[in-house]
């Protein structure tokens, strides 16, 4: 039934982008993504001294100069590697990418920013790309060989959301023009034995970017009320999402609904609770990897750190994994 | 040039000149006909005061009040204005060009000053909180490295991105209270 994956690829490398959000609030993404990898036999090299990305809303918005140039730095370590960026956040892949990019193309602000980057011994070549994991995990992967991967399909109702930064600008993407209605993630999510909800307003913003969630809290929430409004219209077990600070919005952001939004707007209206997983997490829970070392499992006894909504609903609708025949084919890579 | 002669005042034509610099794309802006797409499309504007047109409007005129409206703020940047425009403006690009210009003078929300004031000094936007916080122990428990391999780990990388605020002159260009 399931294709054997293919046994001829030459390994592939990639560079590790961390960002800030998934390894000092979101390490278990950091975790899973560690570890289906692995599995997939994708060696990632560490991005060694890499800061911030630096991220779009606050930075970009406020001063271009600096958001460039502590972005090129960033590519620059990624060069020495000599292997594409992974980035694991839409924040972090948007702005890498649309930095490699402009670097790329407009010679005279590669000449301004090598010349300052000259000052700290580095130099942005233009070497490399930068990949989102999703196009990694979609393209570069594919999803025949990820579905070859799968021993427990899931069997859950998910809701994606896609997150702004991986679809648009649609012109500087590689899915191509359909950012109204995309399908990728949904393959994936299918690939791993889930169903994906049409939701309404599937591509609606989590709310949390370009600094709103950092300025105007209150109206970053508005956003993501209406967002999980709809998904728990459509009967969502849990949101699958390939970036942390959406999940952020989501995870955190439901508490917050629960705690403010849903008081003053309707206090009839039940709270909120549907758990949120990251993309690299689903597929290590449909290639049987445990739970507790994809991180869904919240570590006991530590205050206030993620996951913030209980994951437990989640898990306990999983089935069960299936007995394990040494004849089948495509279990193990 | 033609609305200095006309003598009006909060109109600055500099500011236009200074977005149009940006790129190649950020000239379609000329192009809006203020047809109204990227309001409708804007998921902000439906929960918010924000009309996306109107700031169009404001840097296309140089009207230098957009620049302390906090409407300006309250985009989240997800570009669907930027894909539905009719005349292919980069509508958030420009949203982005008045920020920087909103910056430059000053009007930078509270919040957004201490995350670049904490990437300044951590490498990060939002950083660990060293070898005690409950994040690395949270890294711990997960049998991750406890410190990541990112300036965290690395002094002489976070002294790079102190020297890039450095020689990028951003203290002196922005002020931020520091």
């Amino acid at each position: 039934m399931a294709e054997q994956p293919s046994m001829t690829l030459k390994q592939q490398v990639y560079s590790l982008f961390l960002g800030c959000v998934i390894p000092n609030r979101f390490p278990m993404y950091e975790k899973a993504t560690r570890v289906i990898m692995q599995k997939l036999n994708v060696e990632l090299k560490n991005m060694e001294g890499a800061s911030c990305c630096p991220a779009p809303g606050a930075v970009r918005s406020v001063d271009n100069k600096i958001w460039s140039l502590l972005g090129a730095r960033n590519i620059t370590i990624a060069e020495n590697n000599k292997a594409d960026i992974m980035a694991l956040c839409n924040g972090c892949y948007g702005t890498l990418s649309d930095v490699n990019h402009s670097l790329k193309t407009n010679a005279q602000l590669a000449k301004e920013i090598n010349d300052d980057l000259a000052k700290i011994n580095r130099h942005y070549d233009g070497s490399i790309n930068v990949k989102h994991i999703m196009e990694i995990l979609v393209k570069d992967i594919s999803i025949p060989r990820i579905k070859a991967a799968v021993t427990r399909p899931l069997g859950l109702n998910v809701a994606i959301h896609y997150g702004c930064h991986l679809l648009s600008p649609s012109s500087l993407r590689p899915f191509g023009g359909n950012f109204e209605n995309p399908r990728f993630f949904d393959d994936l999510v299918e690939a791993c034995g889930c169903k994906s909800l049409d939701y309404q307003e599937r591509l609606l913003c989590c709310g949390a970017g370009g600094g709103v969630r950092g300025s105007y809290r209150d109206i970053s929430l508005e956003f993501t009320h209406q967002k999980v409004h709809n998904m728990r219209e459509a009967g969502a077990d849990c949101i699958a999402v390939a970036c942390p600070f959406c999940a952020l919005q989501f995870d955190l952001g439901q508490n917050e609904i629960n705690e403010i939004e849903r008081k003053i707007l309707d206090p009839d209206e039940p709270p909120y609770k549907i758990p949120v997983i990251y993309v690299s997490q689903l597929i290590g829970l449909a290639m049987g990897i445990d739970a507790q070392e994809l991180g869904l499992i919240k570590v006991p006894g530590l205050q206030n750190i993620s996951p913030f909504t209980d994951t437990s609903p989640l898990l306990s609708k999983l089935k069960p994994m299936p007995v394990q025949t040494p004849t089948e084919g495509g279990a193990k890579i | 040039m033609y609305y200095k002669q006309t003598g009006l005042k909060g109109l600055n034509p500099r500011m236009i000149n200074q977005i149009l610099k940006g790129s190649e794309e950020m000239k379609r802006i000329r192009s809006c006909m203020q047809c109204g797409e990227c309001s409708a499309s804007c998921p902000s504007g439906r929960f918010t005061a924000m009309r996306t047109r109107k700031l169009i409007h404001s840097a296309l005129l140089g009207v230098e009040k957009v620049l302390q409206e906090p409407e300006l703020w309250m985009c989240t940047t997800c570009y669907r204005c930027l894909e539905r425009c009719p005349r292919r403006v980069p509508v958030t690009d420009v949203i982005i060009a008045l920020r920087n210009i909103a910056a430059l003078e000053g009007y930078i929300h509270e919040n957004m000053k201490n995350t670049i004031k904490t990437l300044q000094k951590s490498g990060h936007a939002v950083p660990l909180g060293g070898p005690d916080s409950v994040y690395t122990k949270q890294r711990i428990a997960l049998n991750l490295d406890p410190i990541p391999p990112t300036v965290q780990k690395y002094p002489e990388a976070l002294e790079e991105v102190k020297k890039l605020f450095e020689i990028s002159k951003f203290k002196e260009r922005i002020s931020l209270e520091w």
